[in-house]
């Protein structure tokens, strides 16, 4: 009998280590001693440790564009019900909504186990094991296999991986997968119903798994608290990426400490204001000092925790000069910046000298047209607000007392964003007289019609696209060139060349050099000065004409018909 | 009725026998959940496979690599959440990002006092220590996750297509460090 329950006992004893086990929030090891637990830790708000995974994108270095669709790789078998699709940071940056997909979410599990992404102590300890998973040969001939990228092309210096965290977490009952810049967006979507529920996955060990020690693709280095829960504008702008390159690094970009206006135009300055909450009870103002005037912004609100993108709309002086701004914040809240400087210049004045029939030019050889910085999309947002009442009974006497309205302020996130669509055409000057459609003879003139489409949810903080500058190749794109003149404003611009002092007929036209060789002459336009909260928007716009002989074979010296 | 020893065993047997069918089909329900999602990843591997992008290598030339770039639209966000209105003011001196937003005015002082209804009209009852409290309306919004007519509620998004989840994943065998280090993500 003995025997016959000590097999039983064993027997149970089996079943228990083979019966799957969840481990909830709650007195979990998975939380940290300095800040929090995975927010609620309720049994429809929870994370378990290693329900991880990292997104992987090729991202084009000279434009960032996104080269590949992003793969998703974990070491579990995740089944998710809600996720946002394969979209990366990048896209996100651009403008791209996020969307909830309820098909089937695709994974990948690595032959070798991904080290573990997101530490539960804040920060990450482990960022030596990742970066050593993902600079890898081999690691990396698999990415481009799964991606469909050439590793050659891959590794040869003009692209980049994208690396974003991403953790399996059950919120609200609904098991999703997210990104960390994901979770913020979705936050912002829930007016901060996330991060009341799931802060310290959410907005800190999530977005703290990975982030730049060199600005790169755009996004900056993470100079900020690596303990504490960051909010979402910063999430998105800076936190839950790493970036594996086989070059250097880019260049900073300019920041908004140091913006570079042109003359007479009109700009949008933004400062991010944070510290405690602003609402309609106790608000920040804030105030910008520019040029002895001072602009007064207000409706800025944001939640105990957040921030708020704050700018002012002014037109720029019509002389170059740097002009020192002043940002103040009345209330609990400060401006990320308390003074920028700002470089005013002035574009005109550098067009080309006048073309003579003398001019050679032996040693020409085509420059690369150039290509600039560009970002035609920016997104931004709003808190708005709302009171949530909440009556409770006053009892002053037996059947006698008062309502008192106890609630609180909501906030909803508001989402605008803003698009720039332009065109640009170069065409031989009607006074040509044996141009032939897109063909013409050197020494002879071109017009040129660049149109500027802006699009946006918000105008009174989108400025339409103001500036459009023309380089040309003879002068190697650079030394001179041609601002264009805007014939039409509003946010379908129109510009031209303006009309030249050199024309017979005045007309808006650039002449060709006569020596131009035969071939593609190809003029390059800036588009510029769109400004949004988010920064400017601006393109990179060419064209071409083809240039088959010269201007002097129409000339021929005959008698005189008496 | 005395048992014997041998009934006894016999007995024994027959309860631990049914305890195992038992235990057995518990734990066959503790697996049935994972397995649906495991034959569906087998099943959508390949298809995963044939939407791999195709991207070329570049010639021997040197020439930038011919590489297609998806399209990456940008949705109007406005129109996603519907209520999306300009109401900033950038004129002026005297600007704001949006309207100004104020709290409800306060009530008549009869609504303050009225026991039977809140004063933005909300149905009154007394507890039962005799204070009057709100009654408990119903939430106007669905819960997270509610299924119905073939939907899903999701929390800022609202009512959308149900596909039902699951996940489809596939192994990649040459995914391993072999020490040699091309990268650099300092």
């Amino acid at each position: 009998m003995k025997r016959v329950i000590s097999l039983f006992l064993a027997f149970v004893l089996m079943i228990s280590v083979f019966l799957p086990m969840n481990a909830y929030a709650i007195g979990d090891g998975n939380v940290d001693g300095g800040g929090g637990g995975m927010g609620d830790g309720t049994n429809t708000d929870f994370w378990n440790t290693g329900d991880e995974g990292v997104r992987v994108t090729v991202i084009r270095a000279s434009d960032h564009a996104v080269v590949t669709t992003p793969i998703d790789l974990t070491n579990k078998h995740p089944v998710i019900a809600v996720n946002f699709n394969k979209v990366c940071k990048i896209s996100y940056t651009q403008g791209y909504a996020l969307s909830p997909d309820t098909h089937s979410y695709d994974y990948v599990n690595p032959s070798q186990a991904l080290p573990k992404i997101i530490s539960t102590s804040g920060g990450n300890g482990n960022i030596a094991a990742i970066k050593s998973y993902f600079t890898d040969e081999q690691v990396i001939r698999s990415i481009a296999n799964l991606t469909g990228m050439n590793f050659n092309v891959l590794i040869n210096g003009q692209y980049k991986l994208l690396l974003e965290p991403i953790a399996y977490m059950t919120f609200g009952g609904v098991k999703y997968a997210m990104t960390a810049t994901e979770a913020a967006l979705f936050d912002q979507q829930l007016g901060g119903g996330l991060r009341s529920k799931m802060v310290s996955l959410s907005h800190k060990n999530l977005p703290l798994a990975m982030f730049l020690e060199t600005p790169d693709l755009g996004y900056p280095a993470w100079v900020g608290s690596t303990t504490k829960a960051a909010s979402d504008t910063d999430i998105i702008s800076s936190l839950g990426l790493g970036i594996v390159r086989f070059s250097e690094a880019e260049p900073p970009t300019v920041g908004t400490t140091n913006y570079k206006y042109r003359v007479n135009t009109e700009v949008i300055t933004s400062v991010t204001v944070r510290g405690g909450q602003s609402d309609p009870d106790s608000p920040v103002t804030v105030r910008f000092m520019i040029g002895g005037q001072t602009y007064t912004v207000g409706g800025v609100y944001y939640p105990d925790g957040d921030s708020q993108l704050a700018w002012v709309r002014w037109t720029t002086p019509s002389t170059p000069q740097t002009m020192t701004i002043c940002v103040s914040v009345s209330g609990r809240g400060m401006a990320s910046e308390g003074t920028i400087t700002a470089k005013i210049v002035d574009l005109s004045g550098h067009d080309p000298p006048d073309p003579v029939a003398d001019d050679r030019n032996n040693s020409y050889t085509a420059s690369p047209v150039p290509n600039n910085a560009q970002k035609t999309s920016a997104s931004w947002g709003v808190w708005c607000p709302s009171w949530h009442a909440n009556w409770v009974w006053i009892s002053t006497g037996e059947d006698s007392g008062y309502w008192e309205d106890t609630g609180w302020w909501d906030f909803n996130w508001i989402s605008y964003s803003a698009n720039l669509n332009a065109s640009m055409n170069v065409t031989p000057d009607a006074k040509d007289p044996t141009a032939s459609g897109k063909v013409l003879k050197s020494g002879y003139g071109i017009n040129q019609a660049t149109t500027a489409r802006v699009s946006t949810s918000q105008s009174s903080a989108v400025t339409d696209a103001q500036t459009a500058v023309t380089y040309f190749p003879e002068f190697e794109y650079q030394s001179f060139w041609r601002l264009l003149e805007q014939t039409r404003s509003g946010y379908n611009a129109e510009f031209e060349f303006a009309s030249n002092k050199y024309s017979t007929y005045k007309h808006r036209t650039h002449f060709t050099p006569i020596w131009m060789p035969d071939g593609s002459y190809t003029p390059y336009t800036y588009l510029e000065d769109c400004w949004t909260p988010a920064g400017m928007l601006s393109m990179n716009l060419t064209n071409s004409v083809t240039i088959r002989g010269s201007l002097w074979s129409d000339w021929h010296i005959a008698p005189v018909t008496p | 009725m005395k048992l014997t020893d041998k009934t006894k065993k016999r007995l024994t047997l027959a309860g631990l026998g049914v305890l195992s069918v038992v235990l057995i089909v518990a734990i066959a329900a503790q697996f049935r959940t994972g397995t649906p999602a495991d034959r569906q990843a087998d099943a959508s591997s390949a298809a995963s496979d044939a939407s791999v992008p195709s991207i070329s290598a570049p010639g021997a030339t040197g020439s930038s690599p011919d590489v297609s770039v998806p399209a990456v639209s940008a949705p109007d966000t406005a129109s996603q959440n519907g209520s999306a209105k300009d109401t900033g003011d950038s004129s002026g001196t005297n600007q704001s990002i949006q309207a100004e937003v104020t709290k409800p005015s306060a009530p008549s002082a009869e609504a303050k006092t009225d026991p039977n209804r809140t004063p933005d009209g909300k149905k009154a009852s007394k507890t039962d220590n005799g204070t009057p409290t709100a009654d408990p309306s119903k939430p106007s919004t669905p819960k997270s996750g509610d299924k119905k007519d073939g939907k899903i509620y999701v929390p800022g998004f609202g009512w959308i297509e149900d596909n039902g989840g699951g996940g489809s994943g596939k192994t990649a065998g040459d995914m391993y460090e072999n020490g040699n280090k091309i990268g650099n993500m300092n």
